[in-house]
């Protein structure tokens, strides 16, 4: 990190290929759209760049990162002003697994869009930084200008929102 | 904890909870039903999140590489832009280095390359060549480096430097995007030869490179930027030779690195560069995507990649110790008749494929006389014994 701060591109490279899959998946979460999601991460990697050198607490990286990430994807959703509805859903194709394995896990990550979808913007956001992003409570609510006891009623919430939605499609499954 | 406590548990799922506190959240769960119900939950949520973005980071992998280049254009006209004195300054230095080469002329140019000191023992040549370039190319003959040059990317012509090392030298190259090629000396000097594919006009002024001896005992090769931040970098082809018995510890990004016949310890850690070792020196590979070809090589391996493939050919008997770990790269062994290993795998979710190996998650195998010893483990990647 310091490395990176120094201006070592070496550094700051390996910083792109460890955090670029996980901000472009939370880009794509907010804003469910794979175009969007990838001006969205080639955004906040430039700006996370230039404002490298004035990130004065390197351990704070990650979540310094995802409140770009955030802040970045707001403003690109205020820019297009585009809705969240389901036809703007992300379309990846599974290169990496056969085609029983794909159509699993297809059927699992859309199982998890669509209760994602169900959340309201910040409430989604909230989640997915903790959940699938593995962020504490307290840089949540900085992220998210809440308060602490907020940011962790908004995940409680959100979670068991979430839960509902995949256990009721588990349970009609079987 | 008398009560189910959620936020423990969550924090106990996410590996938050010291360890005492862990141990006394886990003593209530074995005794609460309603705990054990919000543990699995949680965990069962985890386990979702987290293999959702495990196919998901393998599919957005071409994704990230082609942002990565956006990223990196993005940034140069950031640098040239911005620091209006740093481009007066290297203007300047252009300026300066132009006049002196066109004064003094062929000569005069290789001083800028130079810094006195004392030099003895074998020597080594570094031949430095620009291709694509709008300047002219200026060619030098090899001469000696004395302690370290250190020039702009952007103003190398072809360039060459005679080096004192030790027989058994440290050898270290950093270098972003590109390729490296290390081989042998048959005599006591060798050769590096550095192509820059790309027009010196698109090279940003900032970025540097270092060639420095380090008193008579190594030899150092570094790319990188003199200001606080560099973006894209120059594209690079380094040729070194240097003597066999060499230690060598090579850094990359983007670049592909190959060794020949090197018979001393080799390290190397790439990004998205492919490794490719033919020798008999201890090799220590690390790479995220690159591929790793690893040929005749007897004593210590160990390679660990996250998604790049691993193959390795050539005898293994006694004495040889081979270690790879990869979570998605698949792995490739060789069997050939003079092989002679006892083989431990194990993998997650990864093909399983060979004669002699079972399609199960993990086994131990014998190849001919069982004198070395192969450990291959991987998350998804498979292993292939040919």
């Amino acid at each position: 990190m310091r490395r990176a701060q120094l201006g070592d591109a070496t550094a700051f490279r390996w910083l792109f290929d460890r955090y670029a899959s996980s901000v472009r998946r939370f880009a794509t979460d907010l804003l469910r759209n794979a175009d969007a999601a990838d001006e969205c991460t080639q955004e906040t990697f430039v700006r996370a760049h230039r404002q490298l050198a004035s990130l004065r607490e390197p351990d704070k990286w990650k979540s310094w990162l995802f409140s770009t990430a955030h802040f970045v994807a707001r403003e690109h959703r205020r820019k297009s002003q585009r809705t969240t509805s389901d036809e703007n859903a992300p379309e990846q194709v599974d290169r990496a697994l056969d085609p029983e394995s794909a159509l699993l896990g297809r059927e699992a990550d859309h199982l998890i869009d669509n209760a994602l979808a169900t959340l309201s913007e910040d409430r989604r956001a909230a989640l997915l930084l903790r959940i699938d992003h593995g962020l504490g409570y307290e840089p949540i609510a900085q992220i998210m200008g809440w308060s602490l006891s907020k940011a962790k009623v908004e995940v409680h919430r959100a979670r068991l929102s979430l839960r509902e939605l995949v256990g009721a499609y588990v349970e009609g499954a079987s | 904890m008398n009560a189910c406590d959620a936020a423990a548990l969550e924090a106990l799922v996410a590996e938050e909870l010291p360890n005492e506190r862990s141990k006394s959240v886990m003593a209530h769960v074995m005794e609460c039903e309603a705990c054990r119900t919000e543990l699995a939950a949680l965990r069962d949520e985890r386990l979702r999140f987290a293999t959702r973005a495990h196919r998901l980071s393998q599919v957005t992998q071409a994704a990230d590489a082609a942002t990565w280049n956006r990223v990196a254009a993005a940034l140069v006209p950031q640098r040239r832009t911005a620091p209006a004195s740093a481009r007066r300054h290297a203007l300047s230095a252009s300026a300066i280095a132009a006049v002196v080469c066109v004064a003094l002329g062929f000569a005069g140019y290789t001083t800028l390359f130079h810094h006195t000191s004392p030099i003895g023992g074998e020597p080594i040549a570094v031949e430095l060549k620009v291709q694509g370039s709008t300047a002219p190319k200026v060619f030098t003959p090899p001469r000696e480096l004395r302690g370290k040059s250190e020039v702009p990317v952007r103003d190398l012509a072809d360039t060459a430097w005679v080096v004192s090392l030790s027989e058994s030298p440290k050898v270290a190259v950093k270098m972003v995007g590109g390729e490296l090629t290390v081989s042998t000396t048959k005599t006591a000097q060798g050769t590096v030869r550095v192509h820059v594919d790309q027009g010196a006009d698109s090279i940003d002024a900032d970025w540097m490179l270092l060639v420095e001896e380090d008193a008579g005992t190594g030899l150092r090769v570094e790319l990188r930027c003199k200001k606080s931040s560099c973006g894209a970098a120059p594209s690079l082809s380094l040729e070194v030779d240097v003597p066999a018995r060499s230690t060598l510890q090579l850094d990359a990004v983007d670049a592909d690195l190959t060794v020949h016949d090197i018979v001393g310890r080799q390290v190397a850690r790439t990004v998205s560069g492919n490794v490719v070792l033919e020798g008999s020196g201890n090799v220590d590979v690390h790479t995220t995507s690159g591929t790793v070809e690893v040929t005749g090589v007897g004593g210590e391996s160990r390679v660990e990649s996250v998604s790049g493939d691993v193959q390795l050919t050539g005898a293994c008997g006694a004495g040889c110790t081979r270690d790879i770990t990869t979570v998605s790269g698949d792995v490739t062994l060789d069997t050939e008749d003079q092989a002679s290993y006892l083989l431990h795998y194990k993998t997650v979710s990864g093909e399983l494929s060979g004669d002699q190996i079972q399609d199960r998650g993990s086994g131990d195998l014998r190849i001919g006389q069982g004198e070395g010893r192969v450990s291959v483990k991987t998350v998804s990647g498979g292993l292939t014994l040919e």
